[in-house]
């Protein structure tokens, strides 16, 4: 196996035991602020950043040139999200939400046929590093990071929205943090990933024309879907389980965007 | 106090399970009592140090004593009372092992009328500290008491044995901080100035909510009740147009029937830009039209629900018995080892006692 694909293993286990981990303790009903959740995404965020520094050494340049790539760089930054905001909005467990989730992305990146010796001809003709693109790359996939998060809180606020509605007050709803708390977390991570998104558009435009470069329509058209939203939601009001739905929805929008991207 | 080179603790005790309430009322003492209740056994030279535990659900009394004077404790109770009234009262007692795991199963709320309760460890603690400052603990109780709190804790700590709500107001609470999180900024309204509505009112006010407003039929009851709770009072009809106000709403009229209705909640909602609104109806026939339930962004429960949620609680409580017991007994072999190691010691002043953490 080579030493890239190797560290990609090693998050993806990472991930997977942190989750493995949460979940046992909420069903042994121990689960508290849990740090080895927190440690396994640390580590497993490790792993994914010398995956991405020896793509990034091979290309000499940001390393998303193909869909493994990018699957892996968009769950390098929901990882970072989560280590930076998760645990300071007392979103804890979101943790045990994310990592199944960037398990998942591992797991599809790692499936995807991938042939290094072409990889490397398509960066190559990508060009070298450059400003603009280096900028348009790497914010705009932080952004589809910040819209995963906005979709992983959005699937704990409809699962806490069901406790509450059924009055099934289980384990889990007592971890889960309150809805008002997690429907404020979905806005602010849409918002957050409008901004970084609209940055990258901007970036993309301010690159010089040139032959296999991908399509823009459909970054426009997810920061529309996303912009759209956000403007609804700031000036008149969304029930937050709209938002929430919405929040899931859209994230599947934008992940099949990324297919359509990775294929120009 | 008097000395003691080698003693026992033991506890004698009545509770809601022995004795009716109409005999434990007029047995209780208040908590400002305690240190000189404590003081009227410890007078007698056979009894060394003295806690007294009087909550609405028990008067316990925890003594030391030499072994021999195990079959003479229903006497503690009659230095407090007089001897005609203790007679025939069903008192239980307990030594060793016994008595320990009854303290730490009193701490833990397992003996409560309410399984799980917390309030009863404050209680103790309060029943402890008072009989403490009146000197009235040593060596043994001091030992006793500070292991016991622990005992407690660990057994709240390691168990689910709390979790759930086990009232109406209780489950109310839980749902609203799980829909607002903080209530600091939820205004509440009640239709209704009858009793029901304004115990739940009052639990979640004790949370700290922003304003509470009484909206009622009988203006005067709801001018009442909202300077009971230091709250605003509002004509029935004038409540109804301001509902979009209330992120919580507790409806417990005495109507015949359904108030509020699909078409005026909607307009409320609307007016509330996503903000979801909690309802409790606790009337008997109900106030709210069930279909309100489909709104999205409203919550709302009638009583049959919110006492589910609080007979699901219950039931989880009594599967958690087991492995409270289990936690306490293993504690309190390891505790019980540890006095018995210190009973062939000398017995000190009191004066050489550390200040107990309570």
């Amino acid at each position: 196996m080579d030493r890239d694909r190797l560290f990609l293993v090693c998050a993806a286990v990472f991930f997977c035991g942190g989750f493995l981990y949460a979940i046992t303790s909420l069903r042994n009903g121990h689960y508290k602020k849990s740090v080895w959740n927190f440690l396994a995404m640390f580590l497993g965020l490790v792993f994914q950043s010398m995956f991405l520094a020896e793509r990034g050494q091979v290309h000499e340049r940001c390393p998303v040139t193909n869909l493994l790539e990018i699957l892996i760089f968009v769950s390098w930054s929901m990882v970072i999200i989560y280590l930076l905001f998760g645990s300071s909005y007392r979103l804890s467990l979101m943790g045990v939400f994310t990592s199944p989730l960037v398990l998942i992305i591992c797991i599809i990146a790692a499936l995807v046929p991938f042939d290094k010796d072409q990889a490397i001809k398509a960066a190559a003709d990508l060009g070298g590093a450059e400003t603009w693109t280096e900028l348009h790359i790497g914010v705009s996939l932080i952004s589809y990071g910040s819209f995963g998060m906005a979709c992983v809180a959005g699937l704990m606020f409809l699962l806490q929205e069901h406790h509450v509605r059924s009055g099934k007050l289980e384990t889990l709803f007592y971890h889960l943090p309150p809805m008002h708390n997690l429907s404020k977390a979905v806005f602010r991570l849409m918002f957050f990933g409008v901004i970084l998104l609209a940055a990258g558009i901007f970036s993309a435009e301010k690159i010089p024309p040139k032959g296999g470069s991908h399509p823009l329509w459909p970054l426009y058209a997810i920061w529309i879907l996303y912009a759209v939203i956000c403007f609804v939601g700031f000036f008149r009001g969304i029930v937050a389980r709209r938002l929430a739905q919405f929040a899931v929805f859209a994230f599947l929008i934008s992940f099949l965007s990324l297919l359509i991207i990775s294929w120009n | 106090m008097g000395d003691i080179n080698s003693g026992e603790i033991f506890c004698v005790g009545i509770n809601h399970e022995s004795a009716p309430v109409s005999v434990r009322e007029q047995m209780a003492i208040p908590e400002s009592k305690l240190g000189e209740k404590c003081s009227l056994i410890t007078k007698k030279e056979e009894f060394h140090e003295a806690v007294i535990i009087s909550t609405c659900n028990r008067i316990e009394i925890y003594t030391v004593a030499n072994s021999d004077e195990f079959s003479k404790l229903e006497e503690c109770f009659a230095f407090l009372y007089g001897e005609e009234e203790m007679k025939s009262l069903p008192f239980y007692k307990f030594r060793g092992s016994e008595m320990m795991n009854h303290l730490c199963r009193v701490a833990s709320g397992l003996d409560s009328m309410i399984l799980g309760e917390t309030e009863i460890l404050g209680q103790v603690k309060k029943s402890y500290a008072a009989a403490h400052l009146a000197g009235q603990t040593s060596r043994y109780l001091n030992k006793l008491f500070q292991n016991v709190f622990k005992i407690a804790k660990y057994v709240r700590t390691n168990s689910k044995i709390t979790r759930g709500a086990t009232s109406v107001g209780a489950a109310g609470v839980d749902l609203a901080e799980k829909i607002f999180g903080n209530l600091k900024d939820c205004n509440v309204m009640i239709l209704g100035a009858g009793q029901m509505g304004a115990m739940v009112a009052k639990t979640l006010a004790g949370r700290g909510v922003k304003g509470l407003v009484v909206s009622s039929r009988s203006h005067d009851k709801a001018i009442a009740l909202a300077e009971e709770m230091n709250g605003k009072a509002y004509e029935f009809e004038e409540g109804l147009t301001r509902l979009f106000e209330a992120d919580i709403l507790i409806t417990a009229t005495s109507s015949p029937h359904t108030l509020l209705t699909k078409e005026q909640i909607v307009p409320a909602i609307r007016k509330r830009r996503g903000r979801p609104l909690f309802i409790i109806d606790i009337a008997v026939p109900r106030d709210v039209d069930e279909g309100i339930a489909r709104v999205p962004g409203v919550y709302l429960y009638d009583m049959d629900a919110l006492q589910r949620i609080t007979v699901s609680a219950h039931a989880r409580r009594e599967e958690q018995i087991i492995i409270c017991e289990d936690l306490i007994s293993t504690e309190v072999a390891k505790l019980e080892l540890d006095i018995s190691s210190r009973n062939t010691k000398k017995y000190p002043d009191q004066g050489d006692d550390p200040l107990p953490t309570v």
